[in-house]
């Protein structure tokens, strides 16, 4: 009886928590880079402009990994010098990036993240 | 949602038939345990059809769906016709007599009826909050699923991304893809409506193995869902749930609580075939199969050898063939990609001098301590040292074959993640902060049987009991 009791109790107390789990941003962001499968070749391998700060965080791998989860069979790298290259928001430096010298802007998607292009 | 769920009910439905026609259903002892391993072995061959048509370079499009239908509708079909035309079967004179319903009996099964509408209610929320999974469902299984329907022959791209760990079986990402070319999106209901019915097939598994028709059944299904950190695991959309049942299934079709079963040739060797099968499923779904594979091999040479059947382990063989042979292709062949967590070792004597390093031991066994005891969430932190301990009790009773089985096997295998925490090359604390959780979520469902099985033994020991 005390066993089963623990179970209900626990199981409530589960219930609650998964009540309260907050909405993961990836279905948004699967969504706002969906776009860009469009404008890319089907296969092969396209440019992620890393975050000018703080890479290593969550919230920047986060949106690497979605870029490629939305993306895939494309592989995002995480570097420039590829044909094209995805600026996801907030991934530039303010005031202009010289990672991106030598690309102009191709595209512009409502998630502010943006697409360039080596220029010839 | 319809064609996604034809495409999940036929091979299931198939292999339910096909167990039935060739008289290996009754290895399961048990109609919960059998649809719980038709629903694994289903999902496992379906799996490894997909793989393999990947891997010759059929796209998942239209074409392959109708090959797929066409193969278990057939299997399915022929079972059937099987099924008629044979003489029904007696029922096995080995089964023990049924035990009178106790008023225990029906206060446990309303106690986890509560507990399991709780625990779909979680699960729903779960995927309202998390449509695509947790993190590495999305970063590692669901975006290999991708790799695989959309790539065609360029699927191989999936194992440049580092991150997504290329050398991860892909019994997952197969069926997940497999169930989108059905669907002709790819739904989240796919991977969603898996690893639910992972957890369910756990469920049934427990359930079916310690009897219906007894309490202490319904109450380990109960004691099974209450723990938050595994229900979160059983949604996550990733593969540790999925193996968990592929550890659980092999150890129910095991199980030995009733020697008649092992000394009928035709009974232990339907047990040792399903039993491979899901071995090798459980292999070619993660890792840490890998670990099992050795470690119930044990079990079965143990127990081959106890009842002088040691000729019949050539049926584990059989089973264990395609699952083993898919994981050998793909790991020696198409990634051969050492996991990051054992690799850049120096070979034996490296590998050695990390093992018997006691600063190492002082590191982990206190981190691993501290995460099993207060894994469970709230109001079920400190149920895994209580399992433990009650899964010895039991094992060490009496009549526990099966309890002492399932024990040793979860022992061995919490052992063997032990041990490549002292050998991995990556930082530990972190490596056991974002692993030992989940591993425990794997074999959190095997201790819990193995707690619950002491009484059916004991009962079947004894027929005047109650």
């Amino acid at each position: 009886m005390v066993l089963l009791a623990w179970s209900v109790t626990a199981a409530w107390a589960g219930l609650q928590g998964a009540r309260r789990l907050p909405v993961d941003p990836m279905a948004q962001l699967d969504a706002e880079f969906r776009p860009f499968a469009g404008l890319l070749p089907a296969t092969g391998t396209v440019g992620y402009l890393e975050q000018f700060d703080n890479a290593g965080t969550d919230d920047a791998q986060r949106m690497h990994y979605a870029a490629q989860y939305s993306l895939a069979p494309l592989v995002i790298e995480r570097r420039t010098g590829a044909e094209f290259v995805i600026v996801a928001r907030g991934t530039e430096r303010p005031g202009g990036d010289e990672r991106l010298n030598g690309y102009r802007q191709i595209a512009y998607l409502p998630g502010e993240h943006r697409l360039f292009r080596r220029t010839p | 949602m319809i064609r996604t769920l034809i495409g999940f009910a036929l091979p299931i439905a198939a292999v339910w038939l096909a167990l039935g026609a060739w008289d290996l259903r009754r290895a399961a002892r048990s109609g919960l345990v059998a649809l719980a391993v038709s629903f694994g072995v289903g999902i496992g061959l379906s799996a490894l059809t997909t793989t393999w048509a990947v891997f010759l370079g059929l796209p998942l499009g239209g074409i392959f769906v109708g090959l797929d239908a066409l193969l278990w509708i057939g299997l399915g079909a022929a079972a059937w016709m099987r099924l008629r035309s044979a003489p029904s079967s007696a029922p096995s004179a080995s089964l023990a007599p049924l035990p009178k319903v106790t008023a225990l009996c029906w206060v446990a099964r309303a106690a986890f009826l509560l507990v399991a509408v709780m625990a779909v209610s979680a699960s729903l929320a779960e995927y309202a909050a998390l449509p695509h999974g947790q993190w590495d469902a999305w970063a590692i299984w669901n975006q290999k699923a991708r790799f695989l329907l959309r790539g065609g022959r360029g699927w191989t791209s999936a194992l440049a991304i580092d991150f997504s760990n290329p050398g991860h079986p892909l019994l997952l990402p197969a069926t997940v893809a497999r169930l989108w070319a059905y669907a002709g999106t790819e739904t989240t209901f796919a991977p969603a409506l898996l690893s639910f019915s992972f957890g369910a097939a756990i469920l049934a598994s427990v359930i079916g193995a310690l009897g219906v028709h007894r309490a202490r059944a319904w109450m380990a299904g109960a004691v099974l869902l209450a723990p938050e950190m595994y229900l979160k695991q059983v949604m996550s959309q990733m593969a540790d749930v999925p193996l968990g049942f592929f550890i659980m299934g092999t150890l129910v079709v095991l199980r030995k609580d009733h020697v008649p079963d092992w000394l009928n040739a035709a009974e232990a060797r339907a047990m040792l075939l399903l039993a491979g099968l899901l071995v090798g499923f459980g292999a070619w779904t993660k890792n840490e199969g890998l670990v099992f594979l050795p470690i119930v091999g044990l079990l079965v040479a143990w127990t081959m050898i106890r009842h002088g059947r040691l000729r019949d382990a050539a049926w584990w063989a059989v089973g264990l063939a395609p699952g083993i042979l898919t994981v050998l292709y793909f790991k020696l062949i198409v990634a051969p990609v050492t996991p990051v967590y054992v690799a850049q070792q120096e070979g034996g004597p490296g590998i050695l001098s990390l093992v018997l390093d006691p600063a190492r031991h002082a590191v982990v066994w206190p981190l691993l301590w501290r995460t099993l005891a207060l894994w469970g969430g709230p109001m079920a932190e400190g149920v895994v040292p209580v399992a433990i301990l009650a899964a010895l009790g039991a094992a060490l009773a009496p009549g526990g074959r099966s309890a002492r089985g399932v024990f040793a096997v979860t022992f061995l295998m919490l052992a063997g993640y032990y041990l490549v925490y002292i050998i991995t090359p990556l930082d530990i604390v972190m490596l056991v902060n974002t692993s030992f959780n989940r591993l425990l979520a794997q074999l959190w469902p095997t201790l819990v049987l193995a707690a619950f099985f002491a009484g059916t033994i004991l009962r079947r020991r004894s027929p005047a009991a109650p």
